[in-house]
């Protein structure tokens, strides 16, 4: 009896919870009604000085509207990204969601200071992905976002994938939020993104660099006015979203470099995850070529590194193993030799110590001028020498130039990938 | 009278060891231990295991019995009243800190704004109904549960493998060992968790292999828990310091699968199904000593208790998992160290004596 | 007692009953006799060939003869031939379709079966069709039942153990299980739960289940029910027991687990691995089918964060404009749905058809053309209906918690559907029928039932009769239980 009385008593506890919470759960419109949604984010800076010009592509629903529906930019001047994201929540009137926001482009200008103080509100809120990408351009980073508005055009999917490639095929492609601050955390504080830029054309088609694919596609550009939302129309020129394959590359959060891509090709030798790449060896004379271009592909390449610091010099010893095919032997004007097995021998193998050499002395060079670590060798000295490392960092003025007194040697062995 | 069946109770320690170790425990371990943050855990581990095989020796000596006429026959009245009081009080923090780790976690994950008060009346209703129709039916939800809970783990575990790079936090030990015991004693209260198996003391059906089955599970879950955080430490590095809930950050790592990011989901549901599941046993625990100290027939009045204790508790920290976290990382946790403690003596002293009435049932 | 005094005694008991009838006779050597019957239940040629004309053909030649030892030697030729005991078995058998002899100036009474009922052949029933495999479903008669189980059945263990329950309906009950293979206890515990019943009539199965349930009346089914002999077989091979009640085609079977409904006669038809598969889209098809618009609105209401972009453009811009919140909306079509369901149903067939085109096209269409609803919530709400009627004998229960899991999706989001499904669990653990767990062998496992659980092995392997129905005989093949 007792029983029964606390089932009826429980059973009327739930349907009472139920009540209450009906009238406002039977009205609760759809979150995507009443919320905007934010897809891509652009940062500028601002005419005024000191403030920030952020753009936030936002999706307005239109009745019937259809998949292919455009992207509304929405703008506004302030001094710190939250604030414009607020400002703007007035002007759209509703509030804005970060959860679908793919990627943040950053213009030049604005990665001028240290990118970390604008996106701490980014990181630190739970509103956004971990994995939003980060993008580096050149131009006006508005003009970028603008093109890829058109939701089903290729722009969209095209800035995924250039980073996609990029991440499998090259150094440093593309960057997510928190791989930027998990390498600007990191004691060596380098950390890099895709540097994409737009351009302007009357067919699409890529002009990218020599080892990539480039981006191609259609979408409208479009201007949009400060604090107003704008869809464009009637602009023929289409923009094209491409990469060219240079790299911009962040220490301390502060955009220290754009690596082209001539010089990131020479960065990509010491990566130990970029394996294939076609190379062109010239000049390769030996008893049966004279002054022949032979091109190869890099099937594999195995990197032995060695670190050790003698007398205080921090040296790094890198051995070589790459696995090569034959693509082409041109000699002169004349077409390839019929040589049918892969040509590899000395010659070539000198050729490409040589290659490679030059260009990790060129990529050194580069990092030691600006004091940024791409590689972490920060990590690998610590790893595999640990005090004397640390006595070495101790011996630096500043233990932040270590990279200046690092030296480093390369050997090269070449076999048929076959 | 048993009510569980081995199955059920290897199903049941497993869980209660899963319990928040995916949510908030690595980046509280991390804050303590650095880069050195997965020798803590596989220290806590271990520790862990040692105590799960002591209880099950404890509960496999002693079948038939209830944990306080165990304790009575061992420890007098008063003393066994004192270590079921004790646990009892650790128990009710833990219940407590799941039910916060739960609502933060959903409020991190899927609400935009949710109020603890509408968020506690279903979940104490469904954890408070599992808990007072007894161990059966915990044993028996848990069972339909666990494949789904365990699979979902490893798949959100596995996929951000691709993302390691084996040294990211290498050098180790650069400060030394102190960080790695420090580490380990401020998140001690995340692996105490087992001492309130104690309380399935007979009612779990015998085997001959209960105890060898128990820590060959709770073996491979341990090594569940050292993967998720090593491959998460791993993935992560330094960043960690920005995260507070492992699991839902974890799986919005992948940058490829931008359209298909929503993995969050499989994490979201499979921690939240588990939290629930592991409060739920919690929450039996509790009152099972309830029923002790209030010399009850039926449970009901000390669920009822149970609950109101814990709502009490959790109003009064304002459903605030930081402060809760402070309050476990800089006090609870050290306690819990003693508690532990005293729980394997406690466990020795069972499993040393002979195996009265021992009873074989064979399903 | 005068013969016309017994026909007037009759006439009084079945003073409002048109169909009886009586025919007074008189035989060869002048000897008053009378016959009764039920004009409906009887066969009215074998009546005239097989009784009225041999008791008139009676001639006494020895005028010590008895007329009754000689009427009965008349009638030896019908199976069904006795002398009732008293006045309420005689009316008892006139009601099941005997004919009554009366005597003058004797107080015995002959009652001989010339029952014609009207029986419908043994078809295939509409629910529970197989590809390949027996096409013959249970009838309303009780006889053509038992028959039908006996072709199946032909050992002398098998036990027909009758009742009669309803005061008025007289109904006969038969209860139908395997003497060495069903668990006395169980068996025991059906006969009393069945002769406790007090009530004026059982019209058919489903009344008898709702007396047969253990534990308190919920929505869930806990008495198995089929219309298939073939089904019905196999359940009693495996030590459960069947009830048969006369008038109906449903045979019902205890202990019910819920695994049943999972499992199809045209599973053990098929390949195991066909078998497995298609126990698996079952499963997940009624996984889908209660959760579906739950999580359609608690995704849209409040974690629109989970839907991957592209998606939450297209189904922001189809429910732009629609008045109607998410919750309102599904709840609306969920009862359109319904509505449309149990219309068709009712309806005659001719018109069911046109009805469900005007459901399916006009009504759907029109309401998405108008405004009203959103295709997306339609097209949930559509596929959801479907995919519960790959459980056809749980679709209501499905359709129940269908609703309850959108309100609870509407109400609280992704939180309230786990708590809903947490509280499923808990509660469905917790129920049992006749000593077996709702949920085995999932919950508590039993390893050696799961050759038949989810997924099905060969016939070979499957040596055991399922642990978790309480039986007397384990073993169904020579070889032992144990695995090889």
């Amino acid at each position: 009896m007792r029983k029964s009385l606390f089932n009826k008593i429980i059973l009327w506890c739930v349907i009472l919870f139920l009540l209450i919470l009906a009238p406002t759960s039977l009205d609760m419109p759809s979150q995507s009604v009443v919320r905007a949604i934010c897809t891509g984010l652009a940062i500028d800076t601002s005419n005024e000085s000191g403030k920030l010009e952020v753009t936030a592509q936002i999706l307005i629903p239109e009745a019937g509207g259809q998949y292919t529906q455009k992207l509304s930019l929405v703008s506004y001047d302030a001094k710190s990204l939250e604030e414009s994201l607020e400002m703007m929540e007035y002007q759209v009137g509703k509030k804005i969601r970060m959860e679908h926001c793919c990627f943040i482009i950053l213009s030049n200008a604005v990665c001028e200071r240290n990118i970390t103080t604008i996106l701490d509100y980014l990181v630190r809120g739970n509103n956004i992905g971990n994995n939003t990408l980060l993008i580096h351009t050149d131009g006006k980073s508005k003009d970028l976002l603008s093109a890829t508005s058109n939701v089903n055009s290729s722009e969209v999917d095209n800035l995924q994938v250039i980073s996609e490639y990029n991440e499998k095929y090259l150094f440093s492609g593309g960057a997510n939020l928190l791989s930027f601050y998990h390498d600007y955390l990191s004691p060596h504080k380098t950390s890099y993104m895709a540097n994409i830029t737009m351009i302007k054309d009357d067919k699409s088609g890529g002009n990218g660099g020599t080892d990539q694919s480039s981006g191609s596609g259609s979408g409208s550009g479009s201007e949009s006015s400060q604090g107003s939302s704008s869809s464009d129309k009637g602009n023929t020129q289409e923009d094209v979203v491409t990469s060219d394959g240079s790299v911009a590359i962040f220490y301390k959060g502060k955009c220290a470099r754009v690596v082209t891509s001539e010089e990131r090709e020479d960065f990509n030798w010491l990566d130990p995850k970029v394996e294939k790449a076609m190379v062109q060896i010239e000049n390769v004379s030996d008893n049966i070529l004279k002054n022949a271009t032979i091109s190869y592909t890099i099937e594999r390449k195995k990197m032995t590194h060695k670190f050790e610091i003698v007398n205080n010099v921090p040296t790094i010893r890198i051995n070589f193993d790459l696995g090569l095919q034959t693509e082409m032997v041109l000699q002169g004007d004349e077409s390839s030799l019929p040589i049918f097995d892969d040509y590899i021998n000395d010659a070539v193998t000198l050729a490409f110590a040589e290659k490679i050499d030059r260009a990790v002395k060129n990529s050194m060079n580069i990092q030691k001028e600006h004091g940024f670590d791409v590689f972490d060798y920060y990590k690998e000295f610590s790893i595999n020498c640990n005090a004397d490392w640390k006595k070495y960092l101790s011996s630096l003025e500043n233990p932040d130039d270590y990279m200046k007194g690092i030296e480093i040697f390369t050997e090269v062995t070449c076999y048929s990938a076959f | 009278m048993t009510e569980l069946t081995s199955r059920q109770y290897i199903i049941v320690a497993s869980i209660i060891m899963l319990t928040s170790k995916l949510v908030t425990m690595p980046s509280v371990v991390f804050s303590s231990a650095s880069n050195d943050a997965i020798f803590s855990v596989i220290i806590n581990s271990i520790l862990e295991l040692l105590l799960i095989f002591l209880i099950t020796l404890a509960i496999a000596k002693n079948p038939n019995k209830g944990l306080f006429e165990v304790l009575k026959s061992k420890f007098t009245r008063v003393g066994a009243y004192i270590i079921i009081g004790l646990i009892a009080i650790y128990a009710l923090a833990r219940v407590t800190f799941c039910y916060e780790e739960l609502y933060s976690f959903f409020l991190e994950l899927l609400y935009d704004e949710f109020s603890p008060y509408i968020f506690a009346i279903p979940t104490f209703f469904v954890t408070g109904y599992l808990a007072y129709k007894g161990a059966r039916t915990i044993g028996r939800t848990l069972e339909i549960l666990f494949w789904f809970i365990l699979i979902g783990t490893i798949v959100s575990v596995v996929c951000n493998v691709g993302f390691m790079s084996f040294d990211t936090n290498m050098p180790y030990f650069q400060n030394g060992i102190m960080p790695v015991l420090e580490g380990s004693g401020s998140s001690a209260f995340y692996f105490g968790n087992s001492i309130c198996l104690l309380f399935f003391m007979g009612k779990v059906r015998i085997d001959d292999n209960l105890v060898k089955k128990t820590i060959i599970s709770s073996s491979v879950i341990a090594l569940l828990i050292i993967a998720f955080c090593f491959i998460f430490y791993d993935v992560f590095g330094l960043s960690m310091q920005y995260i507070l809930f492992a699991l839902s950050q974890y799986s919005q790592y992948d940058p490829f699968i931008l359209e298909l990011q929503r993995l969050v989901w499989l994490s979201a549901i499979v921690d939240i199904t588990k939290l629930f599941c592991s409060t739920a046993c919690l929450a039996y625990c509790l009152g099972q000593a309830g029923k002790t100290f209030m010399q009850s027939k039926t449970t009901l009045l000390p669920i009822l208790t149970t609950f109101l204790l814990i709502f009490s508790l959790a109003t009064i920290l304002h459903y605030d998992l930081l402060v809760m976290i402070e309050l476990v990382r800089n006090y609870i946790s050290y306690i819990t160290i003693g508690l532990i403690t005293l729980t394997i003596i406690i466990c020795i002293i069972l499993s040393i004596s002979r195996r009265q009435n021992a009873q074989k049932f064979i399903q | 007692m005068n013969i016309q005094k017994k026909i007037e005694h009759l006439k009084q008991k079945f003073s409002q009953t048109s169909d009886f009838a009586t025919r007074e006779l008189v035989t060869k050597s002048g000897e008053n006799i009378a016959i009764v019957w039920i004009e409906n239940v009887v066969d009215q040629l074998l009546l005239a060939q097989s009784v009225i004309a041999p008791l008139q053909d009676i001639n006494l030649h020895n005028k010590n003869a008895d007329i009754f030892t000689i009427a009965k030697e008349k009638m030896i030729a019908f199976s069904k031939l006795s002398e009732p005991a008293d006045e309420k078995t005689f009316i008892e058998s006139l009601l099941n379709g005997f004919v009554g002899i009366l005597f003058e100036n004797s107080e015995k009474t002959l009652i001989v079966e010339c029952a014609k009922w009207i029986v419908r052949l043994p078809a295939e029933p509409p629910t529970s069709a197989v590809v390949e495999g027996p096409r013959e479903g249970f009838v309303e008669d009780i006889i053509t039942n038992m028959a039908l189980l006996r072709k199946r059945l032909k050992t002398p263990n098998l036990v027909i153990d009758k009742l009669k329950i309803g005061e008025e309906t007289n109904s006969q009950i038969r209860i139908i299980y395997l003497k060495d293979v069903a668990d006395p206890k169980i068996v025991n515990k059906v006969k009393k739960k069945l002769e406790e019943i007090e009530i004026d009539g059982i019209v058919d199965s489903h009344y008898l289940s709702e007396f047969l349930m253990t534990g308190k009346h919920t929505i869930f089914k806990q008495i198995g029910s089929t219309e298939k002999p073939d089904i019905a077989t196999a359940k009693i091979l495996e030590g459960r027991i069947a009830i048969l009640t006369d008038g109906s085609p449903i045979v019902l079977t205890v202990p019910f687990v819920l695994l049943e409904d999972l499992q199809s006669s045209n599973d053990y038809y098929t390949t195991p691995a066909r078998a497995t598969l298609i126990r698996y889209l079952r499963l997940t098809a009624g996984i889908i089918g209660i959760l579906l618009p739950g999580l359609y609105v608690a995704l849209l209401t409040y974690h629109i964060k989970a839907i991957p972009i592209k998606l939450l453009i297209t189904i922001t811009n189809s429910i732009q404009g629609i008045p109607l919140p998410p919750l309102l909306e599904v709840i609306f079509i969920i009862f359109l749905f319904e509505i449309l369901y149990e219309a068709s149903l009712r309806m005659p067939r001719y018109m069911g058809l046109s009805l469900s085109v005007v459901g399916a096209l006009i009504l759907g269409d029109t309401a998405v053309k108008a405004g009203l609803v959103s295709p997306p919530a339609v097209l949930i709400v559509a596929i959801t209906g479907v995919m519960s009627y790959t459980l056809p004998e749980q679709s209501s229960q499905l359709s129940f918690l269908r609703l309850i899991f959108t309100i609870l999706g509407g109400f609280l989001g992704i939180f309230g559907i786990i708590v809903g499904i947490l509280f499923l669990i808990g509660y469905l653990v917790n129920m049992d029928s006749y000593g077996a767990p709702y949920l085995a062998p999932f919950a508590p496992y039993i390893k050696a039932d799961q050759k038949d659980g989810l997924y099905r092995k060969t016939f070979m392997r499957q040596r055991t009769r399922p642990f978790s129905l309480q039986n007397n005989n384990k073993r169904r093949q020579s070889n032992d239980g144990t695995d090889e």
